[in-house]
């Protein structure tokens, strides 16, 4: 079977905590599905992943300094830490090592990162096919964020430096995926060459075949109406939160919640903006924490609808797509939607309900919960799933070839 | 420990739910685990679950007994919910229609329930919405003020509390009763549209009661103002009441126009909380000593003599639901000087001067006119003639139109 290395920022473990890791997953199980040997390789600091959730392969810096100069410039992290990676002659070595050994016919990069890795190693290895997919424009993403404690003049460095990064990669990779098709438009337009639109998919259960009823139960027992929403305690998913409930949830009536999943639900509470009008949100957000990836289904199912409250950032995709995927109606912002192309687009009003405005955001809420909104439609939840990834991979990456050996470089 | 009790005020059915949930969460049971390892988490599961089930059972039993020991202390009677018969007309009257049966309450629709009180401590919102919703109960509930959403900093509890209670209120009640225009105009903005609520909303002015009762209640001197010239501000000693601006502005009339021509600043109420800079100002200056005192215990009759016999009266407050005490001054013929609060324009009738509460060059200034200048005073005095005050039952009568008024559908 031909072997395809995956490079990514993280370990892949199958409890997937954020979109990014989840959306590397999904990759993953693609094409493996499509035929190929897919060996996951994480590029990361030892500090940020335990040590029960790495894999066998992963290569792990270790360094206390670049651990506090990460841990320090949140925003930055995966930049310093590659950055120190590449200049590090054993995590080369390591990679060199895998390479030779797992002869791969490609090497997919997950995000920009392990392109600093990489890209040293590339001489030797002339034959090697590149695969770049990317999950947003990450210069774009961070230009957007407070870098403090990052100087502006640091930040803006970073900034370029990520931007060539990307760009780099782009131009050298004899192939780009992007989830966005916007994205995928500007990149294109950047590096003069085709990029190739994946959105993602989800893979929570259809509501048809959901048998597991916990949060049903708990929502007719205790007489709760919800609104459902899962998502990381990613920077944008708070701030959408508070950007689209600033007063809190005081527009819920007694018996209507907003039920949260993922580690956003803690992030949530314990922001001081969730404590300015604690009682209130207290009675009206329940949050559950991280759930596994065979409950999501059942967690939606159970909700009058699902929300994406997220304005800014690029973390917004692979909760849309399981927002839609789960048949509820899903109430969302511009931003959440860019970027899935003209089948989402076509959506909206019928199936996707669109809000910019905390006003209009919370009247949608309650319409959902009071009077109910519907859900997409079933070709459109279709498109969404892994077996639609699985046909566009098959078309830009193709299914394997029998293996080819790869000389060391002399 | 609330979350305790709160957890123990759930159903059986709710709180196994509840563990549930939790032991889902925590203890997952994984297809990738062997089967002795699943096996011990179900068992565990099982143990956990019935401890857990048994523990909330003692709890309640122990709980429910405590609540009746102490309502059969206090006398207190609960409403019975586990049955809606016999219903009784809006026209036989509250008494009737809260039927008691074998000492408990009973609600029916049309029922009256009446909330004069701030019960924010004390109400069971999600029970009063189903009394009101599902009951049809009508519930009219008075607004004091919303200062602690509108000046956070200067409430003594914390400000979510209230919030909640003023957010619940308005998601159910029949009629919420405002004691000012301004309070009105305040829940509107601060409570109503940021929740999208509509609640019926209406104001009335609370009555006077002091000055309709003087004759009745009588008037006793104060033994230590007697002879004396002196100034009075009634009011709790509190952060939100500005009594700084006063002590502040005594001193710098001690300095410019001297202590003997200066009048005895009382300050009539009880020591509250966040009062540090007053006592530093009331105790530490011993200069401005002779012409300060503090009232912290008076009798109506004793407030009634020092309402007529005093120069003027002051009301500095930074914010005011109402403003009883500029009202009481008036009633008795004295004059006030108020901050620009628009309730205490309210209850004045824009009578008298009003000074921005922080402007403490301004408050110096009117009060050394006050206390130099019989004729400005003279006109003052002819001014607060002309107030008429609220009738004394315009408040009650308020209360009477609600009750009666006809329900609208939820």
């Amino acid at each position: 079977m031909a072997t395809m290395l995956m490079l990514a920022p993280y370990p892949l473990n199958p409890n997937p905590r954020h979109g990014g890791l989840m959306r590397a997953l999904t990759i993953f199980d693609a094409l493996g599905r499509l035929g190929w040997d897919v060996e996951a390789v994480g590029l990361y600091h030892e500090r940020f992943f335990a040590p029960q959730d790495r894999n066998q392969h992963d290569i792990v810096l270790a360094d206390d300094a670049t651990g506090d100069e990460a841990l320090n410039n949140m925003v930055f992290a995966d930049y310093l830490i590659a950055l120190r990676m590449s200049e590090t002659r054993a995590m080369r070595d390591a990679l060199r090592r895998l390479i030779i050994e797992r002869q791969p016919e490609l090497i997919l990069v997950e995000q920009p990162w392990p392109w600093l890795v990489l890209k040293p190693l590339m001489r030797e290895f002339p034959g090697l096919r590149v695969v770049y997919s990317s999950q947003n424009l990450e210069w774009r993403v961070r230009e957007e964020m407070d870098c403090a404690p990052a100087s502006e003049a640091t930040a803006t460095g970073w900034c370029e430096a990520i931007k060539a990064l990307e760009l780099d990669l782009a131009r050298q990779a004899n192939t780009v995926l992007t989830i966005s098709d916007l994205e995928g438009d500007e990149l294109a337009r950047l590096v003069g060459r085709p990029i190739a639109h994946v959105p993602a998919t989800s893979t929570i259960a259809e509501p048809s075949l959901v048998r597991h009823e916990i949060f049903r139960k708990l929502a007719h027992v205790e007489h709760v109406r919800f609104a459902a929403t899962i998502g990381s305690s990613y920077w944008p998913n708070v701030e959408g939160f508070f950007s689209l409930f600033p007063e809190g949830l005081g527009f819920l009536a007694q018996g209507e919640q907003i039920w949260a999943a993922g580690s956003i639900g803690e992030a949530i509470r314990s922001d001081p903006r969730f404590h300015d009008f604690w009682s209130i949100n207290d009675s009206r957000l329940r949050h559950f924490g991280p759930i596994e990836e065979i409950h999501k289904g059942a967690f939606f199912s159970a909700a009058a609808c699902v929300i994406v409250p997220v304005l800014q950032g690029g973390g917004a995709k692979q909760k849309t797509a399981d927002a839609i995927v789960s048949g509820k109606a899903v109430i969302a912002t511009s931003h959440a939607i860019e970027g899935y192309g003209p089948d989402i687009a076509a959506a909206v009003g019928n199936g996707i309900y669109l809000a910019d405005t905390a006003q209009d955001f919370r009247r949608l809420v309650r319409r959902a919960l009071r009077e109910g909104l519907p859900g997409c439609s079933v070709e459109l939840r279709q498109s969404l799933r892994p077996r639609g990834m699985e046909t566009r991979l098959a078309a830009i990456i193709g299914r394997p070839v029998p293996p080819i050996q790869i000389a060391r470089h002399p | 420990m609330e979350r305790a009790l709160d957890a123990v005020r759930l159903t059986p059915d709710a709180f196994a739910n509840r563990i549930s949930a939790f032991l889902l969460e925590s203890l997952p049971i994984r297809p990738d685990r062997n089967a002795f390892s699943r096996a011990s988490r179900r068992l565990v599961r099982a143990v956990v679950a019935t401890t857990a089930r048994t523990g909330h059972h003692g709890a309640r039993l122990t709980l429910s007994a405590g609540r009746a020991a102490r309502h059969r202390a206090l006398g207190i009677t609960q409403p019975d919910r586990r049955g809606s018969e016999p219903q009784t007309s809006e026209s036989e009257g509250i008494d009737e229609a809260l039927s008691q049966q074998d000492g408990r309450l009973k609600f029916a629709k049309g029922d009256v329930l009446i909330c004069l009180a701030n019960l924010w401590d004390y109400m069971d919102y999600r029970y009063l919405a189903e009394i009101c919703q599902k009951d049809g109960v009508k519930f009219i509930c008075v607004i004091y003020d919303v200062i602690a959403v509108e000046l956070p900093h200067t409430t003594p509890g914390p400000p979510h509390v209230y919030h909640r209670h003023w957010v619940e209120v308005g998601h159910v009640a029949h009629r919420l009763i405002c004691i000012s225009a301004h309070v009105k105009r305040k829940y509107t903005e601060l409570i109503a549209a940021p929740n999208d609520l509509a609640p019926s909303l209406t104001h009335a002015l609370l009555p006077n009661f002091l000055a309709e009762r003087a004759a009745e209640i009588g008037e006793q001197p104060v033994r230590a103002l007697m002879g004396k010239t002196f100034v009075v501000y009634c009011s709790t000693i509190e952060t939100r009441k500005n009594h700084q601006v006063l002590l502040q502005a005594w001193d710098a009339m001690r300095q410019d126009i001297g202590i003997d021509a200066l009048p005895v600043l009382v300050l009539v109420g009880k020591w509250g909380w966040g009062t540090e800079a007053v006592r530093l100002l009331v105790e530490r200056n011993w200069r401005l000593r002779p012409k300060l005192l503090v009232l912290d215990v008076v009798s109506d009759a004793a407030l009634i003599w020092l309402y007529r016999h005093a120069r003027f009266s002051v009301f500095p407050a930074l914010a005011e639901g109402f403003g009883l005490g500029a009202a009481e001054s008036l009633a008795f013929g004295t004059p006030v000087v108020i901050s620009t609060c628009p309730a205490l324009a309210e209850a004045t009738e824009g009578l008298m001067p009003a000074i921005p509460p922080l402007d403490f060059m301004g408050w110096a200034r009117e009060l050394t006119r006050l206390v130099t200048d019989d004729a400005y005073l003279a006109e003052l005095r002819g001014r607060a003639a002309n107030f008429h005050g609220a009738a004394y039952d315009t408040f009650a009568k308020e209360i009477k139109r609600a009750a009666v008024s006809p329900s609208v559908a939820a």
